[in-house]
């Protein structure tokens, strides 16, 4: 299997999994639970990931690394900071058609920018009309 | 202070794809990552609540049925990103986990069959384009180094 395939199908799991991940606020917010119970939801979510992510590493006997633990701690931090002050800025009367976009597009910019900057990647053609569609779908997608 | 929340809050999710690319980066193994980042925003979710939502932990059973199976799916997400991004860049693997947000919404659509209007439509089909050319980029890269690594003469 080629580095594009091995890819491919990696990136089409983590785009499946990781989409569902959120399809449970769907469900708290159609039974009417999200509002009171929206941060004892996410550390529920959290605790399901770590109880699974647990489990999967004492059956393959793996070890955490300093290094590993460090990092986690970044992007953890990072995964909760986004959450939390998400929610804060609409609880601050932010528009969501303002939040979303904003958050989802700037992201991505930060991050698409520091894949070039600073890890030198090289974005051919394709890939920014990719990146520029993408962006495009995603800001439609949070307009809501 | 309501537009500085919402910058910090896209500083925040930029840096968990940075961060994700670092570690990579490292030889950091994606299981040993994810399960400790989730473990450490549990941590920061428990204070937070203890602190600033007056400790109330009390939930109906159905949020722990709903919220534990998609933990799950979301630390697998993660794991799976981070071992996918060993094979291609940061800048695109990146978009296509954001991309992610368009299953929820193929979901409303099959399950609560939410009303299909052309903007959602509109969506779905660039994201699907966005990937298409992504994963061009993908081959034109490869086909780019295959050439460069060639010998001089096979060129």
């Amino acid at each position: 299997m080629n580095r594009s395939s091995a890819w491919l199908r990696l990136m089409a799991v983590a785009f499946v999994a990781n989409g569902l991940g959120p399809f449970g606020l769907k469900i708290m917010a159609e039974k009417g639970l999200s509002e009171t119970y929206h941060y004892q939801y996410l550390i529920l979510w959290y605790a399901g990931g770590l109880a699974f992510g647990l489990i999967w590493f004492l059956a393959t006997r793996g070890r955490f690394r300093g290094q590993e633990l460090v990092m986690s701690f970044g992007i953890g931090m990072a995964s909760f900071g986004g959450q939390l002050f998400s929610l804060l800025a609409l609880e601050r009367n932010v528009p969501g058609y303002v939040v979303f976009p904003m958050t989802t597009g700037g992201n991505l910019f930060l991050v698409a920018a520091a894949g070039v900057f600073l890890f030198r990647e090289r974005v051919g053609a394709y890939g920014i009309a990719g990146i520029l569609t993408g962006i495009l779908s995603l800001i439609l997608l949070s307009l809501g | 202070m309501g537009y500085l929340y919402m910058f910090l809050s896209l500083t925040c999710f930029g840096l968990l794809g940075i961060f994700a690319k670092i570690a990579d980066l490292r030889g950091c193994k994606p299981g040993a990552v994810y399960t400790l980042a989730y473990g450490w925003s549990l941590l920061f979710g428990v204070v937070f609540v203890a602190f600033f939502r007056g400790a109330d932990f009390q939930v109906p059973f159905v949020v722990y049925e709903i919220a534990l199976p998609f933990g799950v799916a979301s630390v697998i997400g993660g794991m799976v990103f981070l071992a996918g991004i060993r094979y291609g860049k940061i800048s695109t693997s990146w978009l296509v986990i954001n991309l992610s947000a368009a299953i929820p919404a193929i979901g409303s659509i099959a399950v609560y069959h939410e009303r299909v209007n052309q903007k959602k439509i509109a969506v779905i089909a660039l994201a699907v384009v966005s990937v298409f050319l992504l994963w061009k980029d993908k081959q034109a890269d490869e086909a780019r180094n295959a050439a460069f690594n060639m010998p001089e003469g096979a060129r």
